[in-house]
């Protein structure tokens, strides 16, 4: 398979997502790990929850990997993204991308972390040294909404697009 | 008139797992919204007008009418990676 990608409460494997992607035809293997940042705005963090709605959260995975297979052909995708608490450190999502050359692996694995910020639903909850804990703001799905592909064939008006 | 249970995400998990709103058949994602912050509090308006309402297999334009009792879900704004 081009395009593997998951939701996992087990914790992420590098190796796993190299081998999901490896091919002898390709140069290139790009990675991207997010971890989990031990400060934000001023605060101490001591972890974050990941919240994930996990079906929506894939069928975007894939989604935006197949987006990326039209502008750069000839790639193969790995995603896996935490579900839970981490610790300082832990591995929050990883991304592997391979391609014959290196532009196109660099190129597409860039695109595919910013539109999965933009685009997944996934939301963080950071925890603090003093024992708080606050939901992150973040990017609005509605314009997603309201580009769906989905209709009822009943909507009051051309909701579509 | 018809029960939805709403399954909650990230902030929205302040209010509970799951919200329940009662509407008209017929009603829209956007009546549906209305009826959230009816219940919320207008305090909440921004927060429920910014997010989205999902069925378990897509996010649902804030036209699209539901005709029947359905599993929903409502997405706050995203933060992943």
């Amino acid at each position: 398979m081009s395009i593997q990608v998951f939701v996992s409460a087990d914790p992420l494997s590098l190796e796993t997502a190299m081998q999901s992607v490896i091919d002898p035809a390709h140069g290139a293997i790009d990675t991207f790990i997010g971890t989990v940042r031990n400060m934000h705005e001023g605060k101490s963090v001591t972890g974050i929850t990941y919240d994930v709605h996990e079906a929506l959260a894939e069928k975007a995975f894939h989604e935006i990997c197949e987006e990326a297979q039209g502008l750069w052909p000839d790639t193969r995708y790995y995603v896996a993204h935490y579900q839970g608490t981490l610790d300082v450190s832990g591995i929050s999502i990883i991304i592997a991308v391979s391609s014959p050359h290196r532009a196109e692996s660099f190129e597409a694995c860039r695109y595919v972390i910013e539109e999965i910020k933009k685009r997944a639903p996934i939301w963080k909850k950071e925890h603090y040294v003093d024992g708080m804990s606050d939901w992150l703001p973040g990017h609005s799905l509605s314009e997603e909404a309201e580009h769906s592909m989905t209709c009822c064939g009943h909507c009051q008006e051309d909701a579509h697009g | 008139m018809i029960n939805y249970s709403i399954k909650c995400f990230g902030v929205f998990r302040q209010f509970g797992d799951t919200l329940c709103v009662t509407v008209d058949a017929g009603s829209s994602v956007q009546q549906i919204k209305a009826a959230l912050v009816q219940q919320l509090g207008e305090q909440h308006k921004t927060l429920v007008e910014e997010s989205v309402l999902a069925n378990d297999n897509a996010i649902l334009p804030n036209a699209y009418i539901l005709q029947e009792e359905t599993p929903l879900s409502i997405l706050p704004p995203v933060c992943g990676g």
